[in-house]
């Protein structure tokens, strides 16, 4: 199993939250909700790519809608595999937090 | 995929559109459109404009980023491949290459000469407006013509008049003496006209004064050394001092007008009188024209012509010649004047046009071997491209690859060239005689002619392989079909005959020159110029009598040398031009309708010494005295007097420059000039005005010969420069040019053929390789070598008689105005189609041959088993 970078990972989570809701605009508002920061459709886009890649993620089409210019929506799922990639990362983290508060960075080495 | 809300900025949602590079473009799209009208309900269309700008120019370096990677590994891949099919092919690519070379150089020197050629008098500033005012067929103007011009006529804002005639001789300064050829009385405005620049001196004034000079900067050199040379003096043959005023920049190289002494006009019109300002009976002035700017030249024209034939019916008969006048724009003399009276040979403007054509050619011929070769390596890259068709490449892809290719090629093509003119250039200038420092490169046009070269060859060389290679059917190929295509072939067919058509034509061409050029020296001259040694003779000064009888005494000197077996002297010798021209007529013919002849003052031992053949009446004798209004004409003269034949004309009295003279002797037509030239109307006299001392010589012991006629010459002439010359060879320098020309063209035929064979053994090598198997099949039927040969050789010769049909007519009117040139020339007879037909066809067919029987002789059992 491959592992996820943090933008992946973040991206996944975003998918995850909005259960079948995922698309485009709701993704990008979430990940900037998650995280603060403003990342470009170029950019998202990209990772979705290569989620679907890997087989984390499938896409399908929504009903097509006047106010996007008559595009459809494509909505994105996070497939058993990505659920794994998503359990693991989790796990991974955990671990590598293991121990550390808060109050580490305030007794301070650096 | 319209977008339907128009207020949705266009170039950023196209960009955006345009610059993504995955699957899911709907949706991609979608949300953009989503959010950006979400932004312009909430926060106002500024701010929704301004997003979606950032939005689309955030996405441009990534984008360019990954597509230059992949193009970079692709172009990689296409290297490889290329760089594989060099090693393979070593010959072939070899072929390829040196084509592409030889085309670029050839090509490349000839630009350069064509544009040596084109730059003439490009340096000056008024180029455009400076029109040269000059007789019919004849570069000089009287001496009023300016002046009433320029008086008449606002448009003219100035002329120079100037006057090379009596400006030659030797100029002295303390001890140095030089013979000066390159003398010119000028009018003061003539650094006000042309671009020459000063040194020093003042451009306005350096020449109002009489009896000052400007000198060139080497001339200065010869004459002062280091020192300054400003006011100091230079005395001309013993007499008139002028002093120097001025230095000027040498003449470069690409100017009709190279002088290397300049003296003020007001010289000439103290020594010569008032006169010559309005005399419209002489002519030896040169009269340039400075033109307001933007002056209609058309209609200008017509009013001088007018003016001109006014000023007729104003002037006495007697008092003027034909005022027949015309316009001539600076910039043409060089390439279109061939008058009579030029200040130098001039160039033909034909020919440069000619060359940078058959430049063009080459180039052509180069290409249009790269293509012929790149499709006979198609069978070889068939299974290449069916497998990169088969594995995904689009044709967009493989077109790419196929220019990337010949990109390489012509990229290495021209490396090559460009070494190979930077070595070769200054020889090439050397044979040309353009000067040294004349460096194309240093000329930003060159590298644009040559970046152009590059790219267009890529593009032209490379685009129709690509269409071919690539349309090739996967299945096809690698089932092992033949891919014969039936479209390319006749325009590989129409190129090859191209090809043959420039061959045979430059080969034509060829030939008719060297058979001209050899026609001209053998023929009869009517003049024996062997053994002859010519030396640059003093013009006389001082009283004639003296002169003349100097001119004896050296003669006498000269002949007690036993080597020396014949002395004369005259004003000409053959193979100059004699341009000295004088009016004449018969006792009846009115005043003022006088023929013109040349004139040549000769001694009495001229005609002996020459071997003119006379054909009524006698030579001179050695009284002189008695025979200054004597006359020996020739048969053109006798015709143009209307005397039905010479032994008529002996005795009889004509009016030459309105003064009876007694015709004494007729002699044949022999030619003065070269065959170019028709034979003249032509008067000899014994008026020695200036001189050239012939001298008949043996052959052996020459340097001792020539080292005691000039003891004698020194004691004689103390002082002139000993310049001395063999008549022969300054006779033929007359055709330089002309050989000049057929050793271009000889050079640019060899490498014609050698490129199209180049090209031919690729063609013909794809060709049999296609029908190797219809062969094998032909011999197990049993058909013999012979009609294998006929077989195959019978495209090549069906190529040939097209091409043959095709060039040879075109090249024959060519040419055939070419000789319309020469007063004397051959006739274009069966060699002009016959040689240059037999001899392509037998390099085409030796080419074509040596695959052909390859493959014939090879045992039918491999050429059908090959799949």
């Amino acid at each position: 199993m491959k592992e996820l970078t943090k933008l992946e990972e973040i991206v996944m989570i975003a998918i995850w939250d909005l259960e079948d809701k995922a698309y485009g605009v709701k993704i990008k508002n979430r990940v900037k909700e998650i995280i603060g920061k403003e990342y470009f459709y170029n950019t998202l886009y990209t990772t979705f790519h290569q989620l679907v890649q890997k087989e984390y993620i499938t896409k399908h089409f929504g009903e097509p809608t006047a106010v996007r210019g008559g595009k459809r929506k494509v909505f994105f799922q996070i497939t058993k595999n990505g659920k794994a990639a998503l359990e693991n990362a989790y796990d991974r983290q955990k671990k590598v937090w293991m121990g550390i508060t808060k109050e580490s960075f305030k007794k301070g080495r650096g | 995929m319209k977008n339907k809300s128009p207020r949705i900025p266009r170039i950023p949602y196209w960009l955006l559109q345009k610059m993504y590079t995955h699957d899911i473009e709907e949706g991609y799209m979608g949300d953009i459109k989503e959010e950006f009208d979400e932004i312009l309900k909430s926060r106002g269309r500024a701010k929704a404009v301004c997003w979606i700008w950032i939005h689309s120019l955030k996405a441009v370096p990534k984008t360019l980023l990954e597509y230059l990677n992949w193009g970079g590994i692709m172009f990689k891949n296409y290297l490889k491949i290329t760089l594989r099919i060099i090693k393979r092919r070593k010959g072939f690519s070899l072929i390829n290459i040196s084509g592409l070379v030889v085309g670029m150089v050839v090509c490349l020197l000839l630009l350069q000469y064509v544009t040596y050629e084109l730059s003439y008098e490009n340096f000056h500033e008024n180029i455009e407006n400076i029109y040269r005012l000059h007789l019919k067929d004849f570069a000089g103007s009287h001496g009023a013509a300016g002046k009433a011009v320029k008086e008449t006529f606002p448009e003219v804002m100035d002329y120079v008049k100037f006057n090379k005639s009596f400006s030659g001789g030797i100029y002295s300064y303390q001890d140095r003496k030089f013979q000066e050829t390159k003398a010119f009385f000028v009018r003061e405005s003539f650094f006000k006209m042309f671009s020459f620049p000063l040194l020093k001196g003042d451009p306005e004034t350096s020449l109002s004064r009489a009896n000052t000079a400007v000198l060139t900067k080497s001339t200065a050199e010869r004459y002062f050394g280091n020192e300054d040379p400003i006011g100091k003096l230079i005395r001309y043959q013993g007499g008139n001092s002028y002093e120097i005023t001025g230095i000027v920049e040498d003449v470069p190289g690409n100017s009709h007008l190279h002088f290397d002494i300049l003296i003020s006009y007001k010289t000439l019109i103290k020594i010569r009188g008032d006169w010559i300002e309005s005399t419209w009976i002489s002519c030896p002035y040169y009269t340039y024209l400075y033109l307001k700017p933007g002056t209609d030249i058309k209609a200008f024209a017509i009013k001088i012509k007018d003016f001109f034939q006014q000023k007729e019916e104003e002037i006495a008969k007697d008092k003027r010649e034909d005022l027949n006048y015309e316009l001539q724009p600076l910039r043409d003399i060089h390439l279109f004047s061939n008058l009579d009276f030029e200040i130098e040979n001039n160039g033909d403007g034909r020919l440069v046009y000619f060359l940078a054509i058959v430049a063009l050619s080459i180039l052509a011929i180069a290409w249009i071997n790269y293509i012929n070769l790149s499709i006979a390596k198609s069978l070889e890259r068939a299974k290449e491209i069916g497998i990169r068709k088969v594995i995904g490449a689009l044709r967009g892809q493989l077109i790419k690859q196929f220019l990337s290719e010949s990109f390489l090629f012509n990229l290495s093509a021209t490396v090559f060239a460009t070494f190979m003119v930077i070595i070769s250039l200054s020889y090439f200038n050397q044979l040309t005689g353009i000067p040294e420092s004349f460096l194309f490169w240093h000329d930003f046009r060159f590298w644009l002619v040559l970046i152009m070269m590059f790219f267009s060859g890529t593009l032209l060389s490379g685009l129709y392989p690509a269409y071919v290679l690539s349309s090739f059917r996967p299945t096809d190929v690698l089932k092992g079909k033949s891919t014969k295509s039936g479209k390319g072939r006749v325009l590989r067919k129409c190129l090859v005959v191209f090809q043959f058509c420039i061959s045979l034509a430059l080969i034509a061409g060829t030939l008719t020159v060297y058979k001209q050029i050899s026609f001209m020296r053998a023929q009869n001259l009517g003049v024996n110029i062997d053994q002859t040694l010519v030396i640059r003779g003093p013009q006389s000064s001082g009283s004639y009598g003296g002169f003349l009888s100097s001119l004896e005494n050296f003669k006498t000197e000269a002949k007690r040398i036993p080597e020396v077996h014949h002395a004369a002297v005259s004003t000409f010798v053959p193979g100059e031009d004699a341009w000295v021209r004088s009016g004449a007529r018969r006792r009846y013919v009115p005043k003022g309708d006088e023929k013109e002849f040349r004139v040549i003052g000769i001694d009495h031992d001229f005609i002996d010494l020459y071997q003119l053949e006379i054909i009524a009446g006698g030579n001179f004798s050695e009284n002189i005295a008695a025979e200054y209004s004597s006359l020996i004409i020739n048969e053109s003269a006798l015709a143009l007097l209307e005397f039905k034949n010479p032994e008529d004309a002996v005795g009889e009295e004509i009016f030459y420059r309105d003064k009876p003279n007694r015709i004494i002797g007729v002699i044949k037509n022999f030619h003065q000039e070269s065959l170019k030239e028709n034979y003249e109307p032509l008067f000899l006299n014994r008026l020695l005005w200036g001189t050239n001392f012939s001298l008949k010589v043996s052959v052996n012991n020459l340097k001792k010969t020539i080292s005691s006629i000039q003891a004698s010459w020194n004691s004689l002439f103390p002082g002139y420069p000993f310049e001395y010359f063999f008549l022969d060879d300054h006779f033929d320098r007359q055709y330089k040019t002309d050989r000049q020309f057929g050793k271009t063209l000889s050079l640019f035929a060899f490498l014609a053929i050698f490129i199209g064979c180049l090209g031919l053994l690729g063609l013909s090598s794809y060709e049999t390789v296609l029908r190797t198997k219809e062969i094998g099949i032909r011999k197990v039927l049993g058909a013999p070598l012979p009609s294998l040969l006929t077989l195959l050789l019978k495209d090549i010769t069906v190529m040939m008689f097209c091409s043959i049909i095709i060039a040879l007519p075109i090249s024959y009117f060519y040419f055939h105005r070419w000789l319309g040139n020469y007063a004397f020339r051959i006739d274009i007879g069966w060699w002009f189609f016959f040689i240059p037909t037999i001899l392509v066809l037998g390099i085409a067919s030796a080419a074509v041959s040596y695959n052909t029987i390859k493959v014939s002789l090879a045992n039918p059992v491999d050429n059908l088993r090959y799949e």
